[in-house]
């Protein structure tokens, strides 16, 4: 595929077989937050990552499905949205690429079960089309399971 | 000019900054109206430590950032440029989290736009960044290897000691080869491609549990000439360094 993304592109990559082979665990990139990083497996030359974040201190959290570094559909829970044609979308929402806009604009997330990690990484998985092989461990903080 | 100074005056105060502030444990959440260049709105935490007034994100521009792949550490450039933005806004970084400290609640205004003003700077450091596709010099390689029917994978993920890397291409002729082709146009770019690549190269050849398990190849684009000596010999002592000009020693 050629380097550009955009909404055609991303179809077709929405369409294709994926998966992650690899159980998705939680790190701490900062004080405040822990980050997971996990390669997307396809036949396709561009890169494709899953990644996430989770803040404790606010109870948000993000997960990303990304091509080739671009954010093409993402999940934010906990976190206040505006778009770039002026309708406020609240939390939790769903980030997609458009054409003009790339990834600013966002809907709410009315089809995906936010009320926990684990049943939202599960919704966001299944819109983006990605089988996950191994185990998703929620984010373990101070001895207690989040 | 028509509109007289109480009136803007009255505008402007009316248009409040901020969507809503709400209790959060001891500190105050307040939404501004300001975004990220994602789209979300920016948050700001009002926080009293040993008696200094803070503004801090809890870290999370940086998260947002993260959400979007993007690291400013990644880089000295990135890096340099991202303290810039804090200082000039008399704001900091502190364990990821950007600070700003306020003189009382009569600087909650101004404290609110320097702090708004530094994320919204830092965060558009997103905008400048370029997607990662494959060079013009590795769609040459990749030519090169169908010309001569080699069999080889592109951006292959490799794990290292301490993290895993996508290297440009795999080929496999009997024992697997590495090939991480290296193009630039700048000598001050080019010595920090050797530098990733060394790097990159050490912490591979550390996960091996046998010696010499793979061929590593880092390939020069030499149409160019800014690749300096020194750091191509500190490149050979991880990698065979094999220039385009030779390319053929990639297949041998």
């Amino acid at each position: 595929m050629a380097g550009r993304i955009d909404e055609i592109s991303i179809s077709g990559i929405l369409e294709m077989p994926k998966h992650i082979k690899d159980d998705i665990t939680w790190v701490h990139r900062q004080k405040d937050w822990l980050e997971f990083r996990a390669r997307i497996e396809c036949n396709t030359d561009c890169i494709l990552r899953l990644v996430g974040s989770y803040n404790h201190r606010l109870d948000a959290y993000s997960y990303s499905f990304l091509v080739n570094g671009q954010r093409i559909r993402g999940l934010d829970v906990g976190k206040d949205h505006h778009n770039p044609t002026c309708e406020d979308v609240g939390s939790p929402h769903i980030n997609y690429w458009t054409d003009p806009h790339e990834a600013k604009m966002a809907r709410e997330a009315d089809d995906i079960d936010c009320s926990s990690m684990a049943s939202a990484i599960e919704g966001f998985l299944k819109l983006c089309r990605i089988d996950l092989n191994g185990v998703f461990r929620t984010p373990v903080l101070q001895g207690r399971l989040l | 000019m028509n509109i007289r100074c109480e009136a803007a005056l009255a505008i402007l105060t009316a248009n409040s900054l901020v969507k809503r502030c709400e209790a959060l444990g001891d500190a105050l959440r307040i939404v501004t109206w300001f975004e990220h260049p994602g789209g979300d709105l920016i948050e700001m935490f009002l926080v009293e430590k040993e008696g200094q007034l803070l503004i801090t994100d809890y870290g999370e521009t940086l998260r947002m950032l993260h959400a979007h792949d993007f690291d400013p550490s990644s880089s000295p450039t990135r890096a340099s440029i991202f303290e810039h933005i804090l200082r000039t806004h008399k704001t900091e970084v502190r364990e990821g989290t950007i600070e700003a400290k306020i003189d009382g609640v009569e600087d909650l205004a101004n404290g609110l736009l320097r702090y708004v003003q530094a994320t919204m700077k830092a965060s558009e450091l997103l905008t400048h960044t370029r997607p990662r596709v494959p060079s013009m010099f590795e769609k040459e390689v990749a030519e090169y290897l169908d010309q001569h029917e080699a069999m080889y994978e592109s951006k292959v993920v490799v794990e290292g000691k301490i993290e895993e890397y996508t290297v440009g291409f795999a080929l496999r002729n009997g024992r697997r080869t590495l090939i991480e082709p290296l193009s630039t146009s700048s000598s001050q770019y080019a010595d920090q491609l050797v530098l990733r690549a060394f790097a990159m190269w050490y912490d591979i050849r550390h996960a091996w549990e046998s010696v010499d398990k793979e061929r590593l190849v880092s390939l020069l684009d030499d149409r160019n000439n800014v690749w300096r000596l020194h750091r191509l010999q500190l490149l050979s002592e991880m990698s065979d360094v094999v220039k385009w000009v030779d390319r053929e020693l990639l297949l041998a």
